[in-house]
């Protein structure tokens, strides 16, 4: 086994679709594949396309509860994944959409997630820290359950460090400021779902992000991506900073998971072919760009992300 | 069939040196009624159950008889495990656990299962760390609907 994901807030994602569907109606579901459940969680998402690509890797975070139970229940159905969760009190939390083709709406209803206790969090860096000794990749990503200290991310990544272990992260908010002032990881995407925000700066125009990526290699990352409004990424190694533009205009609802793709690839790349980190971030541009296009849910193959390769140009913008 | 191909892939696990009572916190939690117990690297090095954990709570005498249906009053069991709550998973633990590898056939899980009566067994790869579980009713399940002797 090679790689390990942290997910510490993962969600059951549940997909029901209904058509013209309305407040206040009842709706009955007569056909089951439209409705289903699966494990997710950024770091779960990016486990679960590295098993397609055939990844054998384990998957490290907090469950809870029944829906914690159902969760890991249908994660063990996936014989390239093996499960390492801590088991707390609450509930896992889930994120529910209701799909109507017709109308083209999506309605969501998340929940927040469980609140962890401090033997709770102290079991689970002591099962990652011993986790260490059995991988070499360790990506944490995505949010943190309410209560857990700011500095978690730091803390897992200095560990992982401190083994010889490559780390990746994508997030944001003060546990990814936290980590790349502490600890910084090799690899760091920020995550700008949420907010165009990196610290306290709004990201605007092109030099803001260039700005970002840029202080990002200054903390010690070796590269660092970010995405640049909808028709690119900037990516920044030591040698400088780029501009990945796609050639075609990419249709927003379909940017869902991009950011998993982009970090699954650039680890597949890594493990395949080593660490040239400006390749590395183009697989991953291809791996997101083939996932927009995909219209299954997974890739399964390396051929398949290569046809993607020339759908972008890279310029070096600094 | 091998082993690998029935195990579940999950390592949830303890540490020697965690209480008692957090192992019993766990196993409610998580629906499993034993737990393997690792050294730092995951190399296995025991493996606790509900069923070691009542024999312990009870006096030392009742505990070489075969059967725990002899213990005169529960009051006793409870004021006993109230007793070993906060003491180390290790001073209770099997610290020899049956085990099987990984690409062990799945008839000899069966076998040990059954002639141990287990509920579940860890399996561990050539380095001894743990890889995963086999459950009973997993086993059971197979037999019954006739999968477990293909080979």
């Amino acid at each position: 086994m090679d790689v390990m994901t942290v997910t510490l807030n993962p969600s059951l994602d549940r997909e029901i679709i209904v058509e013209n569907f309305k407040c206040g109606k009842m709706f009955r579901i007569s056909n089951p594949s439209n409705a289903f459940m699966e494990p997710g969680g950024k770091g779960v998402n990016v486990s679960k396309m590295l098993s397609k690509l055939g990844v054998e890797n384990m998957a490290l975070g907090f469950l809870g509860g029944f829906i914690g139970r159902v969760f890991l229940e249908k994660l063990l159905e996936d014989r390239n994944i093996t499960s390492n969760f801590i088991f707390v009190e609450e509930e896992t939390r889930e994120n529910i959409a209701i799909l109507d083709l017709v109308n083209h709406t999506i309605t969501q209803i998340n929940s927040s997630g469980p609140k962890v206790t401090d033997v709770d969090i102290e079991h689970l860096i002591q099962r990652y820290e011993n986790s260490l000794s059995l991988v070499e990749h360790v990506l944490i990503s995505g949010s943190v359950p309410p209560n857990v200290p700011k500095d978690i991310y730091a803390t897992l990544f200095s560990l992982a460090k401190k083994n010889g272990i490559t780390t990746y992260m994508e997030a944001n908010g003060e546990h990814f400021n936290e980590a790349l002032e502490k600890s910084c990881p090799m690899v760091v995407r920020v995550d700008l779902r949420k907010e165009k925000k990196y610290f306290d700066r709004e990201l605007k125009e092109l030099d803001d992000y260039i700005y970002a990526a840029e202080d990002i290699i200054k903390h010690g990352a070796k590269l660092a991506v970010l995405s640049y409004h909808v028709e690119g990424d900037i990516i920044a190694t030591n040698d400088g900073v780029w501009l990945f533009a796609v050639n075609e205009k990419v249709d927003r609802s379909h940017l869902f998971g991009v950011g998993d793709s982009f970090m699954t690839g650039i680890i597949y790349y890594i493990l395949n072919n080593g660490y040239n980190y400006l390749e590395a971030a183009k697989f991953g541009m291809a791996t997101a760009i083939a996932k927009v296009h995909h219209i299954e849910k997974y890739i399964e193959s390396k051929e398949e992300i290569n046809k993607y390769l020339d759908y972008f140009e890279t310029k070096k913008v600094k | 069939m091998r082993v690998e191909d029935i195990m579940l892939k999950d390592v949830t696990s303890l540490v020697v040196d965690v209480t008692i009572e957090r192992f019993i916190t766990l196993c409610e939690r998580h629906g499993y009624s034993a737990l393997p117990i690792v050294d730092k690297e995951f190399h296995l090095v025991g493996l606790l159950s509900e069923s070691m954990v009542i024999k312990a709570s009870i006096p030392g005498y009742l505990s070489l008889m075969q059967s725990t249906s002899f213990i005169p009053d529960s009051q006793q069991f409870i004021k006993g495990l109230g007793s070993i709550l906060h003491k180390p998973v290790s001073e209770i633990m099997e610290k020899n656990p049956t085990k099987v590898y990984y690409d062990d056939t799945a008839l000899h899980v069966a076998d040990v299962i059954i002639k141990n009566s287990l509920k579940i067994v860890p399996v561990v790869d050539y380095d001894n760390r743990l890889v995963g579980i086999v459950r009973r009713i997993k086993l059971l399940s197979l037999a019954a609907k006739g999968i477990l002797e293909e080979s």
